[in-house]
């Protein structure tokens, strides 16, 4: 269990987060939920040291290696698709055969090994955001943070891309704390739900297990985040 | 190819209206025809001292250039990851920027050799406008980029070259274009006024002594070919360098 206790963050004199407390189980993917400006993606910033500005009382996160899928691709647009996989691999030239399988490897799982040579403008939002995942599998990491990786790409798209995140999850299982306010999507992918509420962030309810429910137990918890979520209005 | 074509037709054109307005004068001492700038040259060239003018003044160009792009690239870096620097820099800029290029001239021929003093010149004319290009680029790196490198940890040196350059790259280029067209007409009017032994700028000046308007022109005509083969050059550089976002966003492929 990865424990954060009582943070607290403020900007501009207002609080953001003011004594929060949040576990996170590990080698599970945890679901971050929450309407926009909520403070999710402050929260996946504070937890890997993005930003370094707030106070804290006990924290297992801060020694952690992380690898990260952003809302937008954040690839090099003057790097090919595999100088970008290859930017963040800090190998020495001496295991490049290895380097070069790994790239490869990732890069299949997402089905973009075809495009290893191209640059990220030749690529639809869709193919560089599966270069961002390829890229996040690539390295070692304790913790993967995603901050709505699957937003804004269309429908039939978003359900291959997530069943491929998944599938490539599956593999060695690592912690993945995920932020979205979509909760359709939060149902199928997580494991444990933490709903947020607002500023100054807390978190209002906690769903377990999501993954162990059947249809109709599904059907209620959704009711359930839902009418919390509406409450929030 | 019908912009190429136009481009043509426009050089003739302009040609065309030189080559009246000297019919219409009738003075070669005041307005010689394209005929006769071209004959000079053409004379000109059958001349040793010709190449030896030419390269004097390339050398000069050139060397100013390449100094003026490697130290003002640096010292921009610098200003543009560090504040302090930037300020404490900005009224060299200032002063670089809005002083006479004859005061410089003058100044340098008081400070260096008459041969130097050119060569000067060009550098710190060619200073302000990489300088200013390489600050706006490293300013312009994407924070979002520079977090995604400080998640992955990945080596400061690479991110400097991965994101930083990447980012400077097509500001770079704009700036070394201004600089590489200012260097052409900076060098010479420093040799007109500095009078190296050998050099484009003396040997204008000579023409000038010498109510020689024809070779005035002749010569001009020879800096304007040097300027365009060089600005030509430079942009196939430019282009060859694969990445160009302006220009191939058209290949999108879905």
């Amino acid at each position: 269990m990865l424990r954060l206790k009582n943070l607290t963050k403020s900007y501009n004199g207002n609080y953001i987060f003011q004594d929060f407390n949040m576990d996170i189980e590990q080698n599970r993917i945890t679901c971050l939920l929450g309407k926009s400006g909520s403070g999710k993606t402050t929260l996946l910033n504070v937890l890997s040291s993005i930003t370094d500005e707030y106070v804290f009382e006990y924290s297992d996160f801060k020694s952690l290696k992380y690898s990260y899928i952003f809302q937008e691709p954040r690839l090099l647009n003057w790097y090919t698709v595999y100088k970008n996989m290859q930017f963040v691999l800090n190998n020495s030239k001496t295991e490049k055969q290895t380097t070069h399988n790994k790239i490869i490897n990732c890069l299949k799982m997402v089905d973009m090994d075809k495009y290893a040579d191209y640059y990220p403008y030749q690529l639809s939002g869709g193919m560089a955001q599966r270069v961002s995942i390829a890229r996040a599998f690539l390295k070692d990491f304790d913790v993967l943070l995603m901050d709505e990786p699957f937003k804004g790409l269309d429908p039939t798209q978003k359900e291959n891309i997530i069943d491929r995140f998944l599938e490539m999850w599956k593999e060695n299982r690592k912690t993945v704390i995920y932020v979205t306010h979509d909760l359709d999507e939060a149902l199928y992918i997580a494991y444990d739900i933490h709903v947020l509420g607002e500023k100054p962030t807390k978190i209002l309810y906690t769903s377990r297990n999501a993954y162990k429910m059947s249809n109709e137990e599904r059907e209620v918890e959704r009711n359930k985040i839902w009418q919390i979520l509406k409450s929030q209005i | 190819m019908k912009q190429r074509l136009l481009k043509t037709i426009g050089i003739i054109l302009w040609l065309i209206i030189w080559q009246i307005l000297s019919l219409i004068i009738n003075k070669e001492l005041l307005l010689p025809s394209p005929y006769a700038t071209v004959r000079t040259l053409i004379n000109l060239m059958s001349v040793s001292s010709f190449y030896s003018a030419l390269l004097y003044s390339l050398f000069r160009i050139v060397v100013g250039f390449i100094i003026a792009v490697v130290f003002p690239f640096t010292i921009g870096v610098l200003s543009g990851l560090n504040r302090t620097a930037e300020i404490l820099l900005s009224p060299f800029i200032t002063i670089v920027r809005s002083t006479p290029v004859m005061s410089f001239i003058i100044l340098a021929i008081i400070w260096f050799s008459y041969n130097l003093a050119p060569l000067v010149v060009n550098l710190i004319m060619c200073f302000p406008p990489i300088y200013d290009n390489v600050v706006k680029g490293i300013k312009n790196t994407d924070t979002k980029l520079l977090d995604m490198a400080k998640i992955y940890e990945v080596k400061p040196t690479k991110v400097f070259t991965g994101v930083y350059l990447g980012s400077v790259k097509p500001f770079l280029a704009a700036g070394m274009n201004t600089a590489l067209g200012l260097a052409f007409r900076v060098a010479v009017a420093a040799e007109v006024l500095a009078n190296p032994k050998y050099g484009i700028g003396t040997r204008l000046l000579q023409a000038k002594y010498n109510l020689e308007t024809t070779e005035v022109f002749a010569w001009t005509l020879v800096i304007l070919v040097l300027s365009y083969i060089f600005e030509y050059i430079f942009k196939k550089i430019i282009e060859g360098g694969r990445y160009n976002a302006q220009t191939k966003k058209s290949d999108k492929i879905i």
